[in-house]
């Protein structure tokens, strides 16, 4: 399985101006989240379907017996849906809250690599016209070109909000 | 209570404390149970000097560790059971009531000399000389840290998980010709076996719990002024210490309720001509593989009516609604609902029952009620043995595949042989061997692509829930086995599934709730209508 870790990151000495990202194509645009809250970056898998999870729940995949919440990012950020290709990726992102570890996979058209962004250069999105999109919480310009940095918090503990939306259902 | 200086001398010989505090600990633990018995047998000698013993012997063992707090507690007390034994002094309420606080205190020390000596940081030179080998020969049984066993359960589960994968992968192995298909085999069953003994040592028997809710028990009775007489049967049955450990809330909720409004005051009781004491009756046993607990009542039982007053003033039903009784005594596990008069100090604490139904379905169990006005009430528990593992029967819906557990399944009949009916509202139902049951394709239940025609392959599962039954037509069953249970974190709110399973592709297959199965049907038959 072609795995990229970037668990190594983490130990690793912070630059105080200037924070790690794991950049990736979704719908001809470049978005990123940050490299410390990535697990791995996984070859496209298809998940098994959860009925009645909501719609940007793609399904469920099995990570080395874990079992992880698939996200249809295209969904969340409102852009048309495509068929998985052979560059499709995974990016299981997690968040830890307390003592329980939320995480979830991203499904994102390309992955492109790290990259170090300025706390400097990010502009946050009330300064930003381009996007009004909840998911992002700023916009910076990087060698890939425009970039819309990702709120993983966000992603990963709305990611179950459509299952609370099924529950109202009649 | 804890002198520093009683740390100090225990932390001298860290090794003997730790066996120290695990022994009092049992030592306290008999004592409570002795004394329980004691209290409904106030004469009996041999009870008296058993724990007359267990108290001589936490004061012996205290004083030669230089646990002097504790010794001193447990001298008094053996003093006054002293004075008991030459009777000296009759074994009375107030006796027994000094005996269980005594315990009290003494579990509380135990629990702070057990918290200094692990906050202590274990010196360099901790590991075992010859010395302690010499004191150690032969163990009968070693204590094992529960995580470490945590990690050994896990591990054998991806062996399982690896081992139907390589089957998957190496069509080999299905051919029994083949040497290395045996020898596969063979180690098919050593995993099993593997598996079955470190689940086994998971296995705790439910005593321990029984004795903790026998003092629960004891206290509320005293707290509510009835007097009740605790019968215990089944202390042996043994289960996953996880499931306990999620076990013991809801158990003592339950035992508390059951004091707090099953049973009536005495004035009642004396009305109905009820015996003065109430009897609880705490019951363990096993049921087709799962594990039964009950908690029954000779109380007043649950009032339909006043159930239906009260969920109807709290919104839970409309005023017309026409539900059986069984239905009105089962919204108790209603969030929101609370049949208690008064917030007591005893059971109206926010802890409600529904939080016990979400306790148990959190297990993947169901907790059932059986009531009678003025007879009492029977809560009753079903768990599975393990959280761990889960026979299943894994099917094909459409193109999806899925696990139901098998405890559900009552048979399966090919498609071909069942007749399927319109019932009013268009609302297919089948009949089997006489009992008539809602019929519904499982595909389409969960919303998923249908496949296109029913074919030889498909079957119609019929299940049970609760006494409550339904025939589920699924594309393809490709038999029962074990699956290794995987929670579903982020998701755990869908309606449906209680977690999933890797499958020997490498793929997940979701573990269907049966109990949400039958909200989903009621949900979309009432979209229907």
């Amino acid at each position: 399985m072609m795995t990229t870790s970037f668990q190594a990151n983490r130990q690793g000495p912070r630059s105080t101006a200037a924070e790690r990202y794991v950049t990736f194509l979704v719908a001809g645009e470049v978005y990123a989240v940050p490299a410390l809250s990535v697990r791995e970056v996984i070859r496209w898998v298809p998940p098994a379907r959860v009925p009645h999870a909501g719609p940007s729940v793609k399904g469920v995949i099995n990570l080395r017996g874990e079992i992880v919440t698939v996200l249809d990012l295209r969904m969340r950020l409102d852009l048309p849906s495509a068929e998985p290709t052979e560059r499709t990726c995974i990016v299981v992102v997690t968040l830890q809250r307390g003592a329980v570890r939320h995480q979830a996979g991203l499904i994102v058209d390309t992955a492109l690599d790290v990259t170090r962004i300025a706390d400097a250069d990010v502009q946050n999105r009330s300064g930003a016209a381009a996007t009004e999109r909840h998911d992002v919480t700023g916009v910076a310009r990087t060698k890939s070109g425009i970039t819309m940095v990702l709120d993983v918090e966000r992603l990963v503990l709305d990611g179950v909000g459509p299952a609370v939306a099924a529950e109202a259902r009649p | 209570m804890m002198p520093a200086a009683d740390l100090e001398a225990l932390l001298a010989d860290r090794e003997m404390a730790d066996l120290f505090v695990s022994e009092a600990r049992e030592h306290l633990a008999s004592i409570e149970t002795l004394v329980l018995e004691l209290e409904q047998a106030p004469a009996d000698r041999s009870l008296v000097d058993a724990v007359y013993r267990s108290f001589h012997t936490i004061k012996g063992n205290a004083y030669s560790i230089g646990a002097r707090a504790v010794g001193t507690v447990a001298h008094g007390i053996e003093s006054l059971l002293e004075e008991i034994r030459s009777e000296e002094r009759r074994l009375g309420q107030d006796e027994v009531d000094q005996i269980l606080k005594a315990v009290d205190l003494l579990k509380e020390a135990l629990d702070l000399l057990a918290q200094g000596l692990h906050a202590q940081a274990t010196p360099a030179g901790s590991g075992a000389s010859a010395d302690d080998h010499q004191r150690f020969e032969e163990p009968a049984s070693i204590k094992v840290d529960t995580r470490r066993l945590d990690t050994l359960v896990d591990m054998v589960g991806e062996l399982m998980i690896l081992q139907s994968m390589i089957r998957e992968a190496c069509p080999a192995l299905a051919q029994s010709d083949q040497v290395v298909a045996r020898q596969f085999s063979t180690f098919g069953r050593l995993l099993s076996e593997l598996q079955r003994v470190s689940l086994s040592m998971r296995m705790v028997p439910l005593g321990r719990t029984f004795r903790r809710i026998a003092r629960v028990v004891r206290d509320a009775s005293h707290a509510c002024g009835k007097p009740v007489d605790l019968v215990i049967a089944g202390e042996t049955t043994e289960l996953d210490r996880h499931v306990i450990e999620e076990l013991v809330d809801p158990l003592m909720h339950l035992v508390r309720n059951a004091i707090d409004h099953g049973v009536e005051d005495a004035a009642t009781r004396q009305r109905l001509g009820k015996p003065e004491r109430a009897e609880l009756v705490l019951c363990a046993s096993h049921h087709e593989g799962q594990v039964c607990i009950e908690i029954s009542d000779d109380g007043r039982g649950l009032d339909a009516a006043k159930i239906r007053t009260k969920a109807v003033s709290r919104g839970l039903i409309g005023d017309a609604d026409d539900l059986s009784s069984s239905e009105l005594h089962r919204l108790i596990f209603e969030p929101g609902f609370s049949t208690a008069e008064a917030v007591t100090d005893l059971s109206g604490r926010g802890v409600g029952m529904d939080v016990v139904r979400r306790n148990i379905e959190a297990l993947g169990g169901r907790v059932d009620i059986r009531t009678a006005v003025d007879q009492g009430t029977t809560f009753s528990l079903r768990v599975p043995l393990t959280m761990a593992i889960l026979k299943g029967v894994l099917l094909r819906a459409g193109d999806e595949r899925f696990v139901l557990p098998a405890h559900v399944l009552r048979e399966a009949l090919r498609r071909a042989d069942c007749d399927i009916h319109q019932g009013p509202g268009g609302k297919p139902f089948v009949q089997v061997r006489d009992i008539t049951m809602p019929f519904i394709e499982l595909s389409m239940l969960l919303g998923g692509r249908r496949q296109q025609a029913v074919d030889g392959h498909s079957v119609v599962l019929v299940i049970d829930v609760d006494g409550r039954r339904a025939a589920i037509q699924v594309d393809y069953v490709f038999g029962v086995q074990e699956f290794v249970v995987k929670p579903l974190t982020t998701i755990d709110r869908v309606r449906g599934f209680s977690g999933g399973a890797v499958l020997g592709d490498g793929g997940v297959g979701l573990i269907l709730d049966p109990t949400g199965l039958f909200q989903l049907m009621d949900a979309t038959s009432r979209a229907a209508a």
